[in-house]
């Protein structure tokens, strides 16, 4: 079944083009994302999935502007028509929360620890929208117990009095106050054991879906993101391997790292990756997953481009090392579908 | 075959409160037998006592009633040398990989910590250190950052590198992959058996991921929510 992704006016929410991070350490430069390109269409579920480590939460930062000053960041990301990247702070914190929203993946961390819970969820509707704190406080009990926080000694108590699975709660909780148009979910089942995880995930898809939020789901729970995404994007040391719809990365995978990432899946043997990950200081040259891959050719020790394939298996168009800086593809404008899918990788 | 190490009816009851006191059964009347080159696999639902009773098992906390045997010999009676070599034999790998080391040194430190423990000479700390990481897949490029600059997978391969440097022949591993990504947990439970292959390791593996159990278990007990062990029948 073919979805069109794109909104309304039949452009994406947001576009991120050729976004670079990169971090001075005394080791040397981390390359923690490089050319970094995806489109996220209104209401869609995008899960950006890879190891640990391989860029993806820096990726979410990088758009939220939450990088520390160490970090030296390239590209863009255009949201209704303006570079998030280039906005003032002023400009930027009107947006956090409000229009794109994040649930941090340690929210033990991300929470003040000396605030009560309805406090902290209830504080974006009274700093944003001038609700009063009382009734926001109420509205935040609302919310909270639509996410199985239910309870008034509970709202009254205080983050370190939480475990992580109800502190993960109240994070999305808060993020989803102001019913923002994108919500930016950063290992939002990390810290809930199984069953309380399909819970949280299921009614953060129902609010998703009544508000008609778009959703960039950042995981490493590969059975997630096969149940919720609508597509799916493979993150491998800092670049971005193969994109394509949720049906076909899990039914036909391209990129010799997704069928080796599928493989590792307990119902197809916990088969491991060869080799071991590699630096993100000194990355290989060329597709920095040839070391490890099993397809490796002369070929893959130059660069491969992002190479677009249509529905039925035809290659029409890529970018290469500059990244999708362009407007478009080197093809032209073309009318993108939810099927055609993008593969770095010199077989294609 | 012989059991490296035996519970025998394993109860632990917890008491809380000065005044009136609480208890809470978390144990009841385990039995359970690890042997050389077997893979006993525990599950059971949260608060059933799993990592309780890996921790009475490697000798980290006392039952309240019945008895742990090492080699045949009760634990709680052993003394001096004995002791030593039941705490040096029997190493636990905890779930949370980055708790597992401590954050102010350096995993060369840390490494480097156990051999001094063990009385390795200096001059052959780099050697081993090099050997072990190799063991369990990690490039000798770690060592000088600290755990939180290297990923949970990293961690709990360092904390699994630092068990083995003691040359143990039991491994209690208390949900050692629920932390990991999958690529990650698929090399980590590859390694573990390589190692059970190669040295003859036994382990203890609590797990909730009932399809890591039937990878890696030999044999499997269920723990029911009073802590006993379940007449389910579990099949591998």
């Amino acid at each position: 079944m073919s979805r069109d992704y794109q909104g309304t006016n039949g452009e994406p929410i947001l576009k991120i083009k050729g976004l670079s991070v990169s971090f001075e350490t005394a080791l040397g430069s981390v390359r923690a994302a490089e050319d970094v390109c995806f489109e996220l269409g209104e209401g869609e579920t995008l899960a950006l999935v890879g190891e640990t480590g391989c860029g993806k939460s820096v990726v979410a930062s990088a758009i939220m502007r939450l990088l520390p000053p160490n970090a030296s960041v390239r590209g863009r990301a255009v949201y209704a028509g303006r570079d998030l990247l280039r906005l003032s702070e002023r400009q930027m914190a009107d947006i956090r929360g409000s229009e794109i929203s994040i649930i941090f993946q340690n929210p033990s961390l991300a929470l003040n620890p000396i605030i009560p819970v309805a406090e902290q969820i209830g504080e974006m509707l009274h700093m944003r929208k001038g609700i009063p704190l009382g009734r926001s406080i109420q509205m935040a009990w609302e919310m909270a117990s639509r996410l199985g926080l239910s309870g008034i000694e509970k709202m009254k108590m205080f983050p370190f009095q939480f475990s992580g699975g109800m502190n993960q709660r109240v994070m999305i909780a808060t993020s989803l106050m102001l019913s923002p148009r994108i919500i930016i979910a950063d290992e939002p089942s990390k810290a809930l054991d199984a069953s309380t995880a399909r819970e949280v995930m299921a009614e953060l898809m129902r609010i998703k879906r009544q508000t008609g939020a778009a959703l960039l789901l950042i995981t490493h729970d590969i059975g997630l993101a096969k149940e919720i995404s609508d597509r799916v994007a493979v993150m491998y040391c800092g670049q971005i391997v193969e994109t394509a719809s949720s049906r076909d990365i899990f039914s036909r995978p391209l990129h010799p790292y997704t069928e080796a990432l599928l493989s590792c899946l307990p119902e197809r043997g916990f088969q491991s990756i060869p080799g071991v990950t590699p630096s993100m200081i000194h990355p290989p040259e060329g597709c920095r997953f040839s070391p490890r891959c099993l397809l490796r050719r002369e070929r893959c020790n130059t660069r491969p481009e992002m190479v677009r394939i249509s529905s039925n298996g035809e290659s029409y168009g890529s970018y290469g090392s500059g990244g999708c800086n362009g407007n478009e593809y080197d093809t032209g404008s073309i009318d993108r579908s939810v099927n055609d899918r993008e593969v770095r990788c010199w077989l294609y | 075959m012989l059991a490296v190490l035996r519970a025998e009816e394993v109860g632990k009851t917890y008491y809380s409160g000065l005044i009136f006191r609480k208890r809470q059964r978390i144990l009841e009347g385990v039995t359970l037998q690890m042997e050389e080159g077997r893979t006993v696999g525990l599950m059971g639902v949260s608060g059933s006592g799993k990592t309780t009773l890996g921790k009475i098992m490697a000798g980290l906390e006392r039952p309240t009633s019945g008895r742990v045997l090492y080699s045949g010999k009760e634990i709680w009676s052993m003394q001096g040398r004995e002791m030593l070599a039941f705490r040096r034999q029997v190493q636990m790998v905890f779930q949370d990989p980055e708790g597992s080391l401590n954050p102010r040194k350096s995993i060369k430190s840390s490494i480097h910590e156990v051999l001094s423990l063990l009385k390795v000479p200096a001059k052959k700390w780099q050697e081993r250190t090099a050997e072990i990481l190799e063991m369990v897949g990690l490039s000798e490029e770690i060592v000088c950052r600290y755990p939180a600059q290297i990923s949970g997978g990293q961690c709990q391969r360092v904390a699994l590198g630092r068990a083995l440097l003691l040359r143990p022949r039991v491994l209690i591993l208390d949900e050692p992959t629920s932390a990991l990504d999958i690529s990650v947990q698929a090399q980590m439970l590859g390694l573990l058996k390589k190692l059970q292959r190669d040295t003859g390791l036994a382990y203890l593996l609590i797990s909730h991921q009932p399809e890591v159990i039937r990878f890696m278990a030999d044999e499997t007990i269920v723990l029911n929510a009073r802590g006993e062990r379940s007449n389910q029948k579990w099949e591998n």
